[in-house]
């Protein structure tokens, strides 16, 4: 059985090129493109792994990984965050986050970075 | 008098923010300087106060879309990064020289338009005083030989000499630091095409480090020498020959400038220019808030 991924990001066209480099990777993956609907979204379909963008709409990346670190249920699941911007970094680190990528990512960085957090 | 405003020692665009009656909050900027020349105003001072509230705001608006503009285009950016790694990894294997040199400019090309955007990026936190500075200590003189030598192997039809050694480990931003040695080295090279040589130079001066890249290429106008460190300026006679945006230096300069150090050149046109900056080494961020 694959490992399962599920990628949120508020945009659909990195959604969509994601999910071809994830299930290039030879992961199962699931998107989410509204942050409101994450945590049901993990408690449906039990990821291995979240991919989180931090600037959303809504509900910002630090936000919902609040929530997630608050439920029992999911806190121990392994988050690796992403974003654009220079605070991205301390931003995740702050939010708990389990790793950290720049966008644009580096495929083979990103590949490497989920590996070592569940293979 | 000499208590109120010392001759040597004028007041420069000094910004007071005042709450007013019926106008309400204004930002000014006060300027105020002794009267010397000798006739019926000696000794008295002459006050310049400009009120820049507007100017301010709109300034904040520009850098508001700056930093806007860069971050949102680098979504679509992301995207076709992720498209072209992706083509990279699908190429058959019978696939001609011809669709992979393709693919393979396709690449570098939008790794540079990436390098423009996150210099845009990185012009905007500047802006908004976000430089975000990692300072850990690190071997200064094993930074600059790793620059130099990325620098060679990218450019290997210069020589870049590197002489000299700083001896200490400095507490700085190492990455951001890097990044001023490579622009100062990708600039000596890229202002020098008929040079195929570029000098750097590292030593230890009382409590400073002290770093100079020298090239031997057009050099720069005096007149032009200070403009050359603002946002966005680039020298007249050669935007056409020599594209780019006009902030590295800027970016370089407000790097320097957070490690408590100073910046400057020397130049004689036509023979060519060095630049070199200086680092405190018992810099305490804390004096400067960490900006």
């Amino acid at each position: 059985m694959p490992k399962k991924i599920m990628i949120c990001d508020d945009d659909a066209g990195i959604l969509e090129m994601m999910e071809m480099i994830i299930d290039e990777y030879g992961f199962e993956v699931i998107t989410e493109a509204n942050s409101l609907n994450v945590l049901k979204g993990l408690a449906r379909e039990k990821p291995d792994l979240l991919l989180l963008d931090i600037w959303m709409p809504l509900l910002s990346g630090d936000q919902v990984l609040k929530s997630i670190k608050a439920d029992v249920q999911f806190s121990k699941l392994p988050v690796i965050m992403y974003s654009a911007s220079a605070e991205g970094r301390s931003i995740a680190e702050n939010a708990g986050a389990d790793d950290y990528i720049d966008k644009p990512f580096d495929m083979t960085d990103l590949e490497v970075k989920i590996r070592q957090l569940i293979v | 008098m000499e208590d109120i405003l010392p001759t040597n020692n004028p007041v420069l665009d000094y910004e007071v923010e005042h709450e007013f009656p019926h106008i309400g909050r204004k930002l000014m900027l006060l300027n105020a300087h002794r009267v010397e020349l000798e006739g019926k105003f000696k000794d008295r001072i002459l006050l310049a106060i400009e009120d820049i509230t507007e100017r301010r705001n709109i300034e904040q608006r520009k850098d508001d879309f700056l930093s806007i503009a860069s971050h949102e285009l680098k979504t679509p950016l992301t995207t076709v990064v992720g498209y072209v790694q992706m083509m990279q990894r699908l190429i058959p294997e019978q696939a001609s020289d011809k669709f992979r040199s393709v693919v393979a400019k396709t690449e570098v090309y939008v790794e540079r338009l990436n390098q423009l955007l996150t210099e845009l990026l990185d012009v905007s936190r500047i802006q908004s005083g976000n430089i975000e500075l990692h300072k850990e200590l690190f071997d200064f003189d094993k930074m600059i030989t790793e620059a130099v030598e990325g620098m060679q192997t990218a450019t290997p039809k210069y020589r870049i000499k590197a002489d000299g050694r700083a001896g200490v480990a400095y507490f700085g931003d190492e990455s951001h630091l890097t990044q001023v040695l490579t622009n100062l080295i990708s600039n000596a090279i890229k202002y020098s095409p008929d040079a195929d040589e570029v000098e750097v130079h590292v030593s230890r001066v009382s409590d400073f480090i002290k770093v100079s890249v020298k090239d031997f290429g057009m050099g720069i106008k005096e007149d032009e020498r200070k403009k050359i460190f603002e946002r966005f300026y680039r020298v007249g006679a050669i935007q056409k020959n020599f594209p780019g945006m006009g902030i590295g230096l800027y970016i370089c300069d407000q790097i320097v400038k957070n490690h408590g150090g100073s910046f400057w050149v020397e130049s004689e046109l036509g023979k060519g220019s060095v630049f070199s900056f200086t680092l405190p080494i018992n810099y305490d961020a804390k004096e400067e808030g960490h900006a």
